[in-house]
């Protein structure tokens, strides 16, 4: 199988690209793509949200107003607030999923941060000390990864409070295998190199060696996959929400109030369509850039972005 | 091959006993079934004897005792909210959710490949990035919002369809609808990559300049190639559809496996969830060793290993 050659072609102009090792202008790229700009934009307003939105709105999403009560949408009357309807208490729909902004990120961001954390140093010692612990540790994460994840997050908060923390940590732990695996794979190759003996004949401690040679190869790619495990954390923390499992009030995150608005469905459906929106954009917005940005770093996929310059130089 | 296979089903022995243990004690720390079932006014002497009727009072650890010796004869207990045995009740729930899970997936399957090969023709062309955006919308759609839009538009607002509930074939538009968009998503973007992959192989070049037909390049010899990563992909998204099913079969009202489970966490009847858990996993192992098999079937090299 080795003495197949890669397509002579193809490697001609993949070597010229990487001779020339430029750093790629990414706001140069970001511009020639607009889904990319436009989920770019999408989320620098959804951070902005999340920073100032409670600061800004948070009375007008708690403020009753019985006479606004299920308004629809464009009732601008009162304040420009109503554009997207009001709910059953009077409250604008569109201050409320602003608001909503800060708690539905935050949590997600911890839980992915979490388990990107403790995966990736499980991780790490499982693939270097490898042996029995190693294979132990394994199974276990078999076992998590085998037990659909909604179903042991809604068992563990059934069992504990809801509260922001054991949902964070619930969260985190289904996501742990993911990072888990691949930090261990990369280490199961990465301990057989020549630096890694290097440092360990010159007297390096396991921990040392891990956190100081092998950790920082390691860490680009388990920061790879976290952009879309956090989406995908934020769907799942919408979803436990939804089943009433989420944050409880008078904390709101979107999942919550898409649920909120479930019993309206017949008579307003803006309540939960627009929270449901924000959820939808936000990971698509994620997705996009994420899928934009691998592609822009592969050199086999960069091409493509500026084939015009490419073409020049090759003739 | 039969080495590995056996060592697999040890393995998943192993970890099916993990989460019985783990089910058994987790389950039981919800709470007391007394305080749920009884009215709150009830006699002391009343709640004694609901207490001993189901065992509740035993040290645990005899309860778990009692609950392996059971597990031993296949007895997965009775359901204190019915009376009835667990297992029927978890067995007369699977098919509603397997038929579910099996026509989602078929649809889910056969598009993906459609779009895939179809957007892998002219990678970045217009076809392309129209397919990559909308299978992207797909997958980061959360599935109970798709459900509540799809209810106020096609039920509520057109009445095409019923809202939820089980009946004909028009109750099952809806949900499967919905349970499609997610693993049709992330399928096709697998599709599309590992074609894009195979067709740069130099036996495409080769079937190429034999003269093969473009369509039968596409979807015979790239696409052989390419069935690895699907494969990998469909059964993932198949463990994971119970998590979506559990959702979507509230919100739709099907009487299937996800609804059970969460019925029976809320009403606190242990025999069921466990019950449902054990088969669950079991039916996620079986799973998870013929999709090993297949790879096998499909990879000579992994056959011959």
């Amino acid at each position: 199988m080795s003495t197949t050659d890669p397509p002579v072609g193809d490697t001609a102009g993949e070597a010229e690209s990487v001779q020339t090792p430029r750093r790629p202008a990414y706001l140069h790229f970001l511009l020639r793509d607009p889904f990319a700009l436009a989920s770019a934009i999408w989320l620098l307003f959804i951070l902005l949200c999340a920073t100032v939105g409670p600061l800004l709105l948070d009375d007008a999403a708690t403020d009753m107003n019985l006479r606004a009560r299920n308004l629809p949408l464009g009732s601008i009357e009162n304040s420009w607030l109503g554009i997207l309807g009001y709910d059953p208490l009077g409250r604008s729909v569109l201050a409320r999923s602003i608001v909503a902004t800060q708690t539905t990120l935050g949590i997600a961001a911890a839980a992915a941060l979490a388990a990107l954390f403790i995966g990736t140093v499980v991780g790490l010692y499982a693939g270097y000390i490898g042996g029995r612990i190693g294979r132990v540790i394994m199974q276990l994460s078999d076992i998590v990864q085998s037990f659909p994840s909604l179903l042991l997050a809604l068992f563990v908060l059934y069992m504990l409070e809801p509260r922001p923390l054991n949902i964070v940590l619930v969260l985190a732990f289904g996501q742990i295998p993911i990072y888990l695996r691949v930090a261990r794979a990369e280490v199961l190759e990465l301990r057989e190199r020549l630096f890694v003996d290097a440092a360990r004949v010159l007297g390096a401690r396991s921990h040392q060696i891990l956190a100081r040679h092998i950790g920082p190869l390691v860490l680009p790619v388990v920061i790879n996959i976290v952009t879309i495990d956090f989406a995908l954390i934020m769907l799942s923390e919408s979803s436990l929400s939804f089943l009433g499992l989420g944050v409880q009030a008078p904390s709101i995150t979107w999942g919550v109030l898409v649920a909120q608005g479930r019993e309206y469905l017949q008579s307003a459906w803006w309540i939960s369509f627009f929270p449901g929106l924000m959820i939808m954009l936000t990971t698509l917005s994620i997705n996009l850039l994420a899928n934009w940005l691998r592609r822009v770093r592969d050199p086999r996929e960069r091409w493509r972005f500026d084939r015009a310059r490419h073409t020049r130089k090759r003739t | 091959m039969q080495n590995y296979v056996f060592s697999r089903l040890v393995q998943s022995f192993i970890s099916l006993i993990g989460l019985v243990v783990l089910v058994f004690f987790m389950i039981r720390m919800t709470g007391n079934p007394a305080d749920l079932y009884l009215p709150d006014d009830v006699s002391a002497a009343v709640r004694q004897a609901f207490i001993e009727l189901h065992q509740l009072d035993d040290p645990i650890i005899l309860q778990f005792g009692r609950f392996l010796g059971d597990l031993v004869h296949l007895d997965l207990g009775t359901s204190i909210r019915q009376g009835r045995s667990a297992a029927v009740i978890v067995l007369e729930a699977y098919p509603t959710s397997l038929t579910l899970a099996a026509i989602s997936m078929g649809i889910a399957l056969v598009l993906a490949i459609l779009l895939g090969v179809w957007a892998a023709v002219r990678p970045t062309g217009a076809v392309d990035r129209t397919i990559s955006v909308l299978s992207l919308a797909g997958a980061s759609a959360p599935n109970f919002w798709v459900a509540l839009t799809l209810i106020s538009i096609f039920a509520v607002g057109l009445q095409l369809v019923p809202t939820s509930g089980i009946g004909g074939w028009e109750h099952w538009i809806l949900p499967v609808a919905v349970l499609v968009l997610r693993p049709l998503g992330l399928l096709s973007q697998v599709v599309r990559e590992a074609v894009i992959r195979s067709l740069s192989a130099p036996y495409i070049r080769t079937a190429r300049s034999k003269g093969v037909p473009d369509r039968s390049i596409l979807y015979v010899h790239a696409l052989r190639n390419a069935s690895l990563p699907i494969l990998t992909m469909a059964g993932n998204q198949t463990v994971a559809f119970i998590n979506g099913s559990v959702v979507i079969e509230t919100i739709f009202g099907f009487p299937g496996v996800g609804k059970l489970i969460i019925d029976a966490i809320v009403q606190r009847d242990f025999a069921v969830v466990q019950a449902a858990v054990i088969i669950t996993a079991t039916v996620i192992f079986l799973l998870n060793i013929v999709i090993d098999l297949l790879y096998a079937l499909l990879d000579p090299r992994i056959r011959h290993s």
